[in-house]
């Protein structure tokens, strides 16, 4: 056990199910793409496979909820405030655009930016409260 | 708030990493509070006054008003 209580076996200083769910959800997410365009699969099969990339996104969530319950204080609060931040951002970009698209302003914009823009402001939240407390 | 944490950690001759692992905390956050950026917890303050054998407040400054 290191400084606290978190495992040795990390792979750049995260849990071994973070990595291998961001790589099982690539894997699968481009093998069930090409499934459901090119399978020849009927309705209830295309959805099955359509969620598979769901699955390891489970993996990875748990990962990162394991990682921050074994932080110590300090960068359990980085993390909140960083998560605090990124949630804020995406609300309010989330609420514009949704706004804007029931007025017919902006054409209709896929929810995917949603996830990914989170994790974004959710690093540079993190990196910039790491400065700030370092 | 301002602290000793510095001063007591140096007089043992302990580095900030010996300190943080005797606390059981990363070597970020003793920097961090020896610096005065982050006040620790309750919990925490009691665990470093008590390997000082010091009291809270003999570690703890609150600031100057």
């Amino acid at each position: 056990m290191s400084w606290d209580g978190f495992p040795q076996r990390r792979w750049l200083g995260h849990p071994p199910e973070l990595w291998v769910g961001v790589v099982a959800y690539l894997v699968l997410g481009v093998a069930a793409l090409w499934l459901v365009r090119n399978g020849g699969f009927g309705g209830g099969a295309r959805f099955a496979i359509g969620m598979a990339p769901t699955l390891p996104l489970l993996l990875v969530a748990r990962g990162v909820l394991r990682m921050i319950r074994h932080q110590d204080e300090l960068h359990r609060r980085i993390q909140f405030e960083a998560i605090a931040y990124a949630a804020g951002i995406v609300m309010v970009l989330s609420f514009t655009l949704g706004t804007l698209e029931a007025m017919d302003l902006i054409p209709h914009v896929t929810s995917n930016w949603a996830g990914q823009a989170l994790i974004l402001a959710w690093g540079i939240a993190a990196g910039i409260l790491n400065r700030r407390y370092g | 708030m301002n602290n000793r944490l510095r001063e007591l950690r140096e007089a043992k001759a302990w580095s900030q990493q010996e300190l943080g692992e005797r606390l059981g905390v990363s070597r970020q956050t003793v920097i961090s509070i020896e610096k005065g950026k982050y006040a620790p917890s309750l919990p925490l303050a009691f665990s470093i006054a008590r390997l000082f054998e010091l009291r809270i407040e003999d570690v703890f400054l609150p600031d100057e008003k």
